[in-house]
C-alpha cells in the first residue's frame, strides 16, 4: 500500500505542533519559536540547494494532483512548499531535531556543544537509515544524483543528515541556551549587531534570535564544504549508481557516471511502477 | 557568557513532565513509521514488509534505545 503524501503531511505537521508545545515549556516560548523559524531557515536554504542542484527532487510523485505537470512535473502533490521542497521535509527535521537536542542536553548535561551536537545527529542519522528507503519506495522524493546506494538511498543523504544537526544544535546552544558567541564571528557580528556578541546575556531575546539565524547563514558554507567532501570521497570510491538521473534540475559533472564500466551490470534504482503514473 | 537554566527551581517539575512528553512523542512518531512500514511496499532490496520492520528496529537501534534511555531517566526524575 502508498502511504500517500497528505498523510505524511498531516502526521509530520501534527508531531511538530506536539513538538513545538513542549519545546516552549522546556526551553520558553520565545527560544522555542527561535528553534523552529532557525530549522525552517536553515532546512529550507539547504533542502532547495540541493535540489537545484539535482541531489534529489520531490516531484516524482503525485502528478495525479492539482498542479501536477503543470509547471514543474509533479509539482503540487504536497499540502504546502517552501519554493522546491515541501514545507513537511522542514517541519519533519524540526519535530525530529528539538527532541533530540532536549535529549542530548539531558543525557550529556553541560558537556561542550559539539560534542552533544555529535550525539544528537547520529541519533537522527540512526532513524533516517530506516525512514528514507520508504520515502523512496513511495516516492516522497527520488534520488538523482551518483554515489553508493543502499536500499535505494545515497550514503550522502546520510553524512548531510548528521551535519545538519551537528551544525545547527552547537549553534543553537552556544547562542540560545548558553547566550556566548564565536570567536571568529565576533568582527562581523561587532560590526552588524553594533555589540559584543562575545557575552549575549544582557541582549533581549529578539536580538539573540537574529544574531542565531545571522550564525546559521554563516556556517552554511562550512556546511556544504563538509557535506561536499565527504560524499565527493565516497562517490569516487564506491558509486554504484549509473545514470540517467532524471532530475528536473539536471546537474552538471555528472558525466562520468552516465555509463557504467564494462562488465558492470547497472542496479535497479527507481521503484516498480506501482501506480503507473510515471517510471 | 552564562548559561540559561531551563526554567527556575518552581517550573522544574513542569519543566521535566514537558521533556517526558516531548520523548514520549518521539517514541511514538517511531512507532507510527515502523507501522507505515509494516504497511506499505518492501524496501529496495527487500521481499516483503516484514523485512522492513525488521531491518527498522535493528538500523534504528541507536534512536528507540537512547529514546527509552532518556525516558526511563526522566520517569525517576518525576517520581524522585
Amino acid at each position: 500500500m502508498r502511504i500517500e503524501s497528505w498523510q505524511y503531511d498531516l502526521v509530520f505537521f501534527f508531531f511538530a505542533f506536539l513538538m513545538l508545545r513542549e519545546g516552549r515549556k522546556i526551553y520558553g516560548r520565545q527560544e522555542a519559536s527561535i528553534f523552529l523559524w532557525g530549522s525552517l531557515l536553515w532546512t529550507g536554504i539547504i533542502e532547495n540547494v540541493n535540489t537545484i542542484l539535482g541531489a534529489y527532487d520531490y516531484f516524482a510523485y503525485a502528478n495525479y494532483y492539482s498542479f501536477g505537470g503543470k509547471l514543474i512535473q509533479g509539482y503540487g502533490g504536497w499540502i504546502s512548499w517552501i519554493v522546491f521542497v515541501p514545507a513537511a521535509a522542514c517541519i519533519g527535521w524540526f519535530l525530529l531535531s528539538l527532541p533530540a537536542f532536549m535529549i542530548s542536553g539531558e543525557l550529556l548535561g553541560k558537556r561542550n556543544i559539539w560534542l552533544k551536537s555529535t550525539f544528537a545527529a547520529s541519533m537522527l542519522v540512526s532513524w533516517d537509515v530506516f525512514y528514507d528507503p520508504m520515502a523512496v519506495v513511495n516516492e516522497w522524493w527520488r534520488w538523482t544524483a551518483p554515489g553508493f546506494y543502499w536500499h535505494g538511498v545515497p550514503i550522502g543523504n546520510w553524512i548531510g543528515w548528521f551535519f545538519l544537526l551537528f551544525f545547527f544544535g552547537a549553534i543553537y546552544e552556544r547562542t540560545v541556551v548558553q547566550r556566548g558567541g564565536f570567536r571568529w564571528l565576533s568582527g562581523a557580528e561587532r560590526l552588524l549587531f553594533r555589540a559584543n556578541t562575545l557575552d549575549l546575556s544582557d541582549m533581549d531575546i529578539y536580538r539573540v534570535g537574529r544574531v542565531f539565524y545571522f550564525r546559521l547563514i554563516a556556517y552554511l558554507p562550512a556546511f556544504f564544504l563538509c557535506c561536499f567532501l565527504v560524499s565527493a570521497v565516497s562517490t569516487s570510491l564506491w558509486n554504484n549508481r549509473w545514470g540517467p538521473f532524471n532530475s528536473v534540475f539536471p546537474a552538471v559533472g555528472q558525466e562520468q557516471y552516465m555509463t557504467p564500466p564494462e562488465g558492470v551490470i547497472p542496479q535497479q534504482h527507481t521503484p516498480v511502477n506501482r501506480i503507473g503514473h510515471h517510471n | 557568557m552564562r548559561e540559561k537554566k531551563d526554567g527556575n527551581a518552581s517550573q522544574m517539575p513542569e519543566v521535566t513532565r514537558a521533556k517526558f512528553r516531548m520523548a514520549f512523542w518521539l517514541l511514538l512518531f517511531f512507532l507510527i513509521t515502523l507501522l507505515w512500514a509494516y504497511l506499505t511496499f518492501p524496501f529496495l532490496g527487500f521481499s516483503s514488509s516484514t523485512q522492513n520492520v525488521f531491518h527498522g528496529i535493528m538500523v534504528a537501534s541507536p534512536f528507540w534505545i537512547t529514546v527509552i534511555a532518556v525516558l526511563l531517566t526522566l520517569h525517576r526524575k518525576m517520581r524522585g
